[in-house]
């Protein structure tokens, strides 16, 4: 492995790695600890239609803290981490899609991003809470775009899985 | 090839996340809605099974539709004034304020008790209800919030509608219209 790329998962990919597993764990957590809470703010945000899609929308207030914890873990080690970078994208692009349609809508609710925390916006869904999401989706991207870099599992285990790097251990250069 | 590795594997995280997440639906009940009824006022009989006619409009009866209406279980500021009169005198009419703690601390109905949903899911709000009124008991529950559209007031209607408390009436004009129309409110550091 290249100096530069040593550079850019110590000082760039391990920060923004350990930073998104932290807020997500920790989103996550609090919305399983009150999933009823989240449940009134999916039907609130008025996205699905709560007569006609509430089994939908119960199996999502459950669904969706799960896939931040796993995606969290998954950071948290480095391991399938563009995986989990990825679908963190597609979950801040949902929310923020969300957030877009509450605000054009002048719905007035809270956000339940963090349970009843919050974190850095207060009050109802604004703009604020979108810029937020924007700014994790830059850094879930990078991530899903660079990997999880040479302190993650996926680097241990390399390209063919753990047996094979094992043999075959990456070229150093000259 | 990685490409669609990464791909596999964030659908199978996916897989994995709605597994996890329909079999915790299970073990933990949540409430999404609830059945709309109208409220028995207090001093007046539950209208018998078989009446069909509407009998008090005003408060949001069922007309006869197979799927109630929004309007059902609603009440307006009127009929809400003349409850909170009872409520003064003692009757058994209970006030519940939706909205979030901070807004009722800058002001709520006079007597009004705070209930926002996490209260009641929390457990917490049922304790301070059921001082004074128990499921069953007859009393009527008027719950508010902001008014307009506001959802909070519904959100603790249906979790109060799953702890036992069947009479509720929401106030479809909110804490906004009643303090504007110079009804009688108070803040947290004026109650008593």
């Amino acid at each position: 492995m290249s100096a530069w790329r040593w550079v850019e998962s110590i000082l760039l990919l391990l920060p923004i790695r350990v930073a998104l597993a932290a807020l997500f764990g920790t989103a996550a957590v609090l919305k399983l600890a009150d999933p009823q809470a989240f449940l009134f703010t999916m039907k609130a945000f008025g996205v699905f239609d709560a007569d006609r899609h509430d089994y939908l929308l119960i199996l999502l207030a459950f669904a969706i803290p799960w896939a931040e914890l796993l995606a969290a873990a998954a950071l948290l080690l480095g391991f399938w981490t563009r995986s989990a970078a990825l679908l963190l994208s597609l979950l801040l692009l949902a929310f923020s899609t969300s957030l877009l349609m509450v605000i054009s809508r002048h719905i007035d609710t809270s956000c339940s991003c963090f349970g009843s925390h919050d974190f850095i916006c207060k009050g109802a869904v604004g703009w604020c809470h979108v810029a937020r999401n924007a700014v994790l989706l830059v850094a879930s991207v990078l991530v899903a775009w660079r990997g999880g870099g040479g302190l993650a599992l996926d680097a241990l285990c390399g390209r063919g899985g753990c047996r094979k790097a094992a043999v075959e251990p990456e070229p150093t250069p000259a | 090839m990685a490409d669609c590795a990464v791909l596999t594997r964030t659908l199978a995280i996916i897989g994995v996340a709605a597994i996890a997440g329909g079999v915790h639906s299970l073990v933990v009940p949540v409430h999404i809605a609830r059945e709309k009824t109208a409220p028995i006022l207090p001093g007046e009989d539950p209208a018998p099974e078989t009446n069909t006619e509407p009998t008090r409009p005003d408060v949001g009866e069922t007309t006869g539709d197979t799927a109630p209406s929004e309007s059902v279980g609603k009440i307006d500021l009127k009929l809400a004034e003349q409850l909170h009169q009872k409520f003064e005198a003692g009757e058994p009419v209970v006030f519940l304020d939706a909205r979030n703690k901070d807004e009722y601390d800058h002001g709520h109905i006079v007597g009004a008790l705070s209930m926002p949903h996490t209260r009641v899911s929390g457990g917490d709000g049922l304790d301070e209800l059921a001082i004074y009124a128990s499921p069953g008991d007859g009393g009527l529950i008027v719950v508010y919030c902001t008014g307009g559209d506001c959802e909070a007031s519904e959100d603790t209607a249906v979790l109060l509608d799953a702890a036992g408390y069947k009479n509720i009436a929401i106030m479809a004009d909110g804490y906004d219209d009643w303090a504007a129309a110079g009804l009688p409110t108070e803040t947290s550091e004026d109650a008593p």
